[in-house]
């Protein structure tokens, strides 16, 4: 399950942060990926929402700086 | 009552952590703990100011009965009410009188001031309060007891002045098994962390306010400062805020490790950062996420959403993602610190600050800034946002916006720039062919000529623990786990440890303190 999520927020990820060389794993937090500050984390927010059709809770977000817990709240969203 | 103050120190900390002990020691439950502690911490409380006590008890379980109604029945004007609750305490004792004073001017009329005075804390138990609803209504705090929740409140190391603590964070804490059992470590860590604060308050932060006060305290009254003066005053001002409030932070979190609880960190040696956004990660860092997740994030969302989905071009996008919502949320912060438009330009310029670095940020390539950071170095860049700091705390210090633009304009040279006459070799001629530079007596309103050299010499040491010493996380990072690890490793690699070195050094810095106690100087933050 997980790693078909990764494989799908993977270039959305490499769009926002305009950087194709990332490749992402659970473990990768916002100090691994150059330029994801607070605004850039909105857009990916926004991206992904767009591109997978889910919402995320706005007092939620602030929390989801690294990729496994992204990849937990996005299946929640899609489980649901 | 105040941490640097002999009752306290000598009376109630004493008396609080002995019975803390002996309750554990004679095996009563956990909740006698718990209690005591709440008793302890209204006791402080009620100190400053009995009455008051009323609002900060009524505020606690009223809070506490919305957020449990609120896990049952997820309603929205249930939360509306709930918050509108709190709002409207913060707004009367906090903002009536400021929104009087502004509809009598554009009214121009008069309205009779009602005598507020404001109670401590309550900027700071009102933000608390409101994120423990705001995650009642997703059903996250239904397993909370009264009196934990009543605990985590009113705790007393962190009531009046933060840090600005999270209850996902702090009730976990106090329900663990292993809260308010004995553990030495926590008590010598603890304490030693206190004292570190207290040292950095009561040693550092006052003996600059002997000098920052007549200076600042002049240009209130109107009298015109030189150039050196005016900075001399705001660079020291600058140091005595953080040791200020940093120092009462560290306090803050040696006192709840005493008891067994981490409070987060709330500062990370700011004034290294190299740019406006991380100074803000690193500066009163509680205060700053709150600021992001409650008001900026929800609004830049929206706009953001509605930037993506339209597909606007990308002046209009950084005016809805970044421009209105960053002046919203920061002036809004401003506001926060006190109920004058000083505090709302204060907040408004941060805003700014963090529009235009976002604005160099997005439209310069990563490569280009590269360049620039290693042409530049980090010390421009740091002295940069030191600047930037410097002159925005014109606006917190002064009473008055006419004050803080007088101060301004003298610091920036509109009323002359005059330079002691050793300086005359290192500043080319032909600045000074002009006028624009004078030579003579710098400093000729006597306000810092008792003794301005020891000024400087102050400085500088307060500079060398700025930039070289180990923030207390890194000084105690073996000892005193918290979540949050930064960058910026300090050049000077010291940890406290249990051994003899560490002992002498906090002896040293505890004694200091407490000879240095003289009458009671408040906290800066207190007001806030």
């Amino acid at each position: 399950m997980s790693s078909k999520v990764i494989s799908q927020i993977q270039p959305i990820f490499q769009q926002v942060f305009n950087n194709s060389e990332i490749s992402l794993s659970r473990e990768t937090t916002a100090q691994d990926v150059e330029g994801w500050d607070s605004l850039n984390h909105i857009r990916l927010i926004i991206s992904l929402e767009m591109e997978l059709g889910i919402t995320f809770d706005s007092n939620e977000v602030a929390e989801l700086t690294n990729v496994g817990d992204l990849i937990d709240y996005i299946e929640s969203q899609i489980n649901q | 009552m105040l941490f640097n103050s002999y009752v306290f120190l000598f009376g109630f900390l004493p008396a609080v952590i002995t019975i803390f002990y002996l309750i554990q020691k004679l095996n009563f439950d956990k909740k006698y703990i718990i209690l005591w502690l709440i008793f302890s911490s209204l006791f402080f409380y009620g100190w400053w100011n009995p009455p008051y006590l009323i609002l900060l008890i009524s505020s606690v379980v009223i809070n506490y009965f919305f957020g449990q109604l609120l896990n049952r029945q997820k309603s929205s004007i249930i939360l509306i009410l709930s918050i509108s609750f709190n709002l409207v305490l913060l707004g009367y004792f906090k903002y009536f009188n400021f929104f009087l004073e502004n509809a009598a001017y554009f009214f121009d009329t008069s309205f009779n001031f009602a005598n507020i005075i404001l109670p401590l804390a309550i900027s700071f138990f009102t933000f608390q309060q409101i994120i423990y609803l705001l995650d009642s209504a997703k059903g996250l705090t239904a397993k909370y007891k009264f009196h934990e929740y009543a605990l985590f409140v009113t705790f007393f190391p962190q009531l009046i002045a933060g840090p600005i603590v999270n209850h996902k964070n702090i009730m976990p804490q106090i329900n663990d098994a292993s809260f308010g059992c004995f553990k030495v470590e926590n008590l010598a860590v603890g304490i030693s962390i206190f004292f570190i604060g207290l040292f950095k308050k009561v040693v550092i932060a006052d003996t600059l306010s002997g000098y920052v006060g007549p200076v600042l305290d002049a240009n209130e009254v109107g009298i015109q400062l030189t150039y050196i003066e005016s900075w001399l005053g705001m660079i020291a001002y600058s140091f005595q805020l953080y040791f200020d409030f940093s120092g009462y932070s560290d306090m803050a979190v040696g006192l709840a490790r005493i008891f067994g609880i981490i409070l987060p960190v709330n500062f990370w040696s700011p004034f290294r950062s190299r740019n406006i956004a991380e100074f803000w990660r690193k500066w009163h860092i509680t205060l700053s996420d709150f600021i992001k997740n409650y008001l900026f994030f929800p609004v830049s969302m929206k706009f953001t959403r509605i930037a993506m989905y339209k597909r606007l071009n990308s002046v209009s996008t950084f005016g809805l993602t970044v421009f209105i919502p960053m002046l919203y949320a920061w002036g809004l912060a401003g506001l926060w610190h006190g109920a004058a438009w000083n505090f709302i330009i204060f907040g408004l310029m941060h805003g700014f600050y963090l529009i235009i670095y976002q604005l160099w940020s997005q439209t310069s390539k990563p490569k280009i800034q590269s360049k620039i950071f290693s042409f530049l170095g980090n010390g421009l860049s740091i002295a940069l946002t030191y600047l930037c700091v410097v002159f925005s705390w014109v606006f917190f210090r002064t009473n008055s916006v006419e004050s803080a633009l007088s101060l301004s304009k003298t610091m920036i040279g509109f009323y002359g720039i005059t330079l002691p006459e050793s300086f005359k070799a290192f500043i080319p001629s032909f600045l000074s062919e002009n006028n624009f530079i004078q030579y003579g007596s710098a400093l000729q309103n006597g306000l810092l000529t008792s003794n301005p050299e020891n000024l400087i010499y102050i400085l500088f040491a307060c500079s060398f623990i700025i930039f070289y010493m180990p923030n207390i996380f890194e000084y105690f990072k073996f000892h005193h786990n918290t979540t949050e690890r930064m960058d910026h490793e300090s050049k000077i690699k010291i940890y406290w440890g249990h051994n003899i070195f560490s002992a002498l050094v906090i002896s040293i810095l505890a004694t200091l303190a407490i000879m240095h106690l003289q009458g009671e100087s408040e906290f800066l933050y207190y007001q806030f």
